[in-house]
């Protein structure tokens, strides 16, 4: 195929949008930058793994099963979720992780010269589906770190099709309260698809944070992100779901993918949700470690922003990719945070104390070199 | 941050000298459509007309041409693409047709005319296929006459979307507080300067005082292929609080950009550069006074180094992995030893001219490309240009072979800009004098 007619195939929105390129898989890492080890502090994973009810799944898992193929609509979990949340089942749709589920929505909802808003500093995948796929994305300035729902309100106009909140935001931890989360949806007044992102639910343990799947009753046009990746430490899995009133759940089942989410994710994820004792031994790591954190980014004169989720950004005085690259050496793999408008701020995982005191370590050595 | 909508104007046909006419006529009249001056005009015409009748003399009339006119709105670029099949590509050689050391046949210089009249000229191959020739000629602007009182104070606020107005201060106020050789010389023309950023090319943001008054700001546009350059931040009264959240804003646009990194070339002492961008190294600038002047360049990456692997010649083995120590920069560097192989005879190099400098790139490399070089450089200085830069692309192989060439003909490293080409591009300057890791900030 020649350049000429590749080049008259790909729509414009495409050509002009940068593909990401994921991390190397970690050997490939270590020989890169001379480490023997690596603390993985870049992806807000959980340093205690999948419970152990899942754990149990995927090491009994039968090989010859692989042959068969998955329940393609995710059967029995969305059966199992549904009663958690006090749902019909059919108001549930699981997806290859909620990155998954993010472009059903938009798909579902969208057709050219529509728009979606979103803030400028918050995950990413929101404003590059919406881009790829040939929408416009509004991003609105977070405000004092957090999403500003009034701003969000006054760029909304007639093409505006879904306002994405991400609750607790990633990567500034900031969250709206049960009251602002109403205020705004009573403001939108469903005229909109409000997606309310809450990958960190579990990691939130502030009394007015608000449970989005308990409002979906009282709000038609709310659809509710949550994800198997972070609390429940399903990330190598890739399984996530969201849940809505049921009429807007069937629209956006038309742009759904099924048979795409596999049967060990379904089965690890459905032992996954019950265990309480592992949602606290994570709670109470996070707790331990920000505690330690804070005690020693303090010590060493560092900003940062600590609020909920298992993440805490740092602000350095020094490029954050050079940063990166001087903690890779020391096997410390961050997440720069200039990707997401934060320059010179680097973005951690909270992780167990060996891996904390690392970082630690790694930074102290940095700043002697500023 | 999209720009007006460019119009542009194309011709498709054969290579035949019949065409001639028509080609010095659209030239012409698109260059006048486009805004172009009468003078400015006729000199993109004769540069075309030199270049066609060169692609005369060494193409095939059975060749499909192309040539595209495109109204940047501060300049007027003309493509010229054709494909390289039957092409011989050593003609492309600014020194192919006559001796440089024979004053008397220098002006039958096809190309080297051409470049004289446009105010950038660049070849490149594409792919392999074609080969492409790109020329600018800038629209004239008035340039600033005198000094303006330079408004002071605290910032206030930061302005995405400046008017041209404020565009205008910005540059009088550049110009009122800086030593000439720490802006580009686009600063001097404000008219000029709003076009480029209402083009697109460029961007711009403005920090005012709480009188609303422009105190400060900074520009940036896409330099090289992937990589974005900024100039400035230039704050008038000299207040690092402007300086930083300038270049803090700065990094913010650009941050979700496709760009892996930002490259400056005039860092204002004080500016807050170094706690943002990473020194990479320094070139030598000859005023046309005879100063020489150090340009410290600095760099920083807009997201995670994925590691990469880069060719390089035993003798530029050592330098470049200290260099890349220095940086921190994960490269697996491979050495490239030409062990008997086959080697083209020739080589063919290309020359981008800009603003009193010329960078050479390399098409091929052969057998005679210290011979090749070294004619090159006499032509240079005929031409009374004293900046010559080399670029070698260290995500090529076949680049590698090229050192000793380079290196044998005066030129230096300055210093190694990442993932600037298909892999780093180790910038080598001629008759520099330092190394790239002798450097200090």
């Amino acid at each position: 195929m020649s350049a000429n007619s590749l080049d008259a195939l790909a729509p414009s929105y495409i050509k002009g949008f940068e593909a990401y390129i994921p991390s190397k898989p970690d050997p490939e890492l270590k020989k890169l930058f001379g480490c023997s080890t690596l603390y993985r502090l870049n992806n807000n994973e959980n340093p205690l793994g999948p419970p152990p009810a899942a754990q149990e799944v995927l090491l009994r898992f039968p090989p010859p099963r692989a042959a068969t193929y998955p329940s393609g609509d995710s059967y029995y979990l969305r059966e199992k979720l549904a009663e958690k949340h006090k749902l019909h089942p059919d108001q549930i749709l699981v997806g290859n992780g909620a990155n998954e589920v993010i472009a059903f929505v938009i798909k579902a909802f969208c057709e050219s010269g529509d728009n979606i808003i979103t803030a400028d500093k918050t995950f990413a995948v929101y404003e590059w589906v919406a881009i790829f796929s040939g929408f416009e994305a509004r991003l609105v300035p977070l405000q004092d770190f957090a999403f500003d729902d009034e701003a969000m309100l006054r760029q909304v106009d007639s093409r505006t099709k879904i306002l994405f909140v991400c609750n607790p935001n990633n990567p500034t931890g900031t969250y709206w309260d049960r009251a602002k989360l109403l205020r705004f949806l009573n403001t939108v007044d469903n005229r909109q698809i409000v997606v309310v992102d809450e990958a960190y639910f579990e990691f939130v343990e502030k009394e007015d944070f608000p449970d989005g799947m308990t409002l979906i009753k009282q709000y038609p046009n709310l659809v509710v992100f949550r994800t198997f990746s972070k609390m429940f430490g399903l990330a190598g899995l890739r399984i996530g779901y969201l849940a809505g009133n049921l009429d807007v759940v069937n629209v956006i089942r038309r742009a759904c993918v099924v048979y795409s989410v596999n049967t060990l994710a379904q089965e690890a994820a459905l032992l996954a949700m019950d265990d309480e004792e592992h949602i606290r031994r994570t709670r109470q790591l996070v707790r331990d470690e920000k505690a330690y954190l804070h005690q020693e980014l303090t010590r060493l004169g560092l900003p940062f922003v600590m609020n909920e989720g298992n993440f805490v950004m740092i602000k350095l005085p020094l490029s954050d990719t050079l940063a990166y690259r001087k903690l890779m050496k020391a096997g410390i793999m961050v997440r720069t945070m200039t990707g997401f408008r934060y320059p010179n701020y680097i973005r951690i995982t909270i992780a167990r104390h060996e891996a904390m005191e690392a970082l630690i370590n790694g930074l102290e050595a940095i700043l002697k070199q500023v | 941050m999209n720009g007006r909508k460019k119009t542009s104007l194309t011709l498709n046909f054969n290579l035949k000298s019949s065409f001639l006419p028509v080609v010095a006529a659209a030239t012409e009249q698109a260059a006048l459509a486009f805004n172009l001056g009468k003078n400015d005009a006729l000199r993109l015409t004769l540069a075309v007309e030199e270049i066609f009748n060169y692609l005369l003399e060494i193409g095939n009339d059975d060749e499909n041409i192309l040539i595209n006119y495109l109204d940047g709105y501060y300049h007027v670029e003309v493509n010229i693409a054709l494909p390289v099949k039957k092409i011989n590509l050593r003609a492309f050689n600014l020194t192919y047709s006559v001796s440089p050391e024979d004053d008397s046949k220098l002006n039958e210089m096809g190309l080297l005319l051409a470049s004289r009249m446009a105010d950038r000229m660049y070849l490149s191959l594409e792919k392999n296929q074609y080969l492409r020739l790109q020329m600018y000629k800038e629209k004239s602007y008035p340039e600033i006459v005198g000094d303006k009182p330079v408004p002071a104070g605290k910032i206030s606020s930061i302005s995405v979307t400046p008017c041209n107005e404020d565009l205008k201060d910005f540059c009088q106020g550049i110009t009122a507080t800086q030593q000439s050789y720490l802006y580009p010389l686009f600063f001097r023309f404000p008219g000029k300067f709003a076009d480029m950023v209402n083009s697109g090319d460029y961007h711009a943001l403005i920090a005012y005082n709480s009188k609303n008054r422009v105190i400060g700001g900074i520009s940036w546009h896409e330099s090289y292929e992937k990589t974005l350059e900024c100039f400035g931040p230039y704050v008038f009264a000299d207040d690092r609080e402007t300086s930083e959240k300038l270049l803090e804003r700065c990094l913010e646009q650009v941050g979700r950009t496709p760009a892996p990194g930002i490259l400056n070339r005039c860092a204002i002492p004080g500016s807050g550069i170094e706690k943002y961008f990473e020194y990479l190294g320094a070139t030598t600038f000859h005023s046309e006074s005879g100063d020489k002047i150090k340009r410290n360049a600095h760099y920083r990456q807009l997201c995670e180094d994925m590691g990469s692997r880069v060719w390089a010649h035993p003798d530029l083995l050592s330098i470049l992995k200290e260099d890349y120590s220095r940086l921190f920069l994960p490269r697996e560097v491979r050495e490239v030893k030409n062990m008997g192989e086959y080697n083209d005879a020739y080589s063919v190099f290309a020359c981008d001219f800009g603003q009193k400098e010329v960078i050479i790139r390399p098409l091929m490399a052969g057998h005679d490309a210290a011979s090749v070089l070294a004619q090159h450089i006499q032509l240079f200085a005929r031409e009374n240009l004293k900046n010559i830069f080399f670029e070698l692309d260290l995500g090529e192989e076949w680049n590698a072979q090229l050192t000793p060439a380079v290196l044998s003909n005066g030129f230096r490293p300055c210093f190694t800009l990442p993932y600037a080409g298909k892999g780093d591009l180790l910038l080598l300057q001629y008759n520099a004098g330092e190394e790239i890791c002798q450097q200090t900030v």
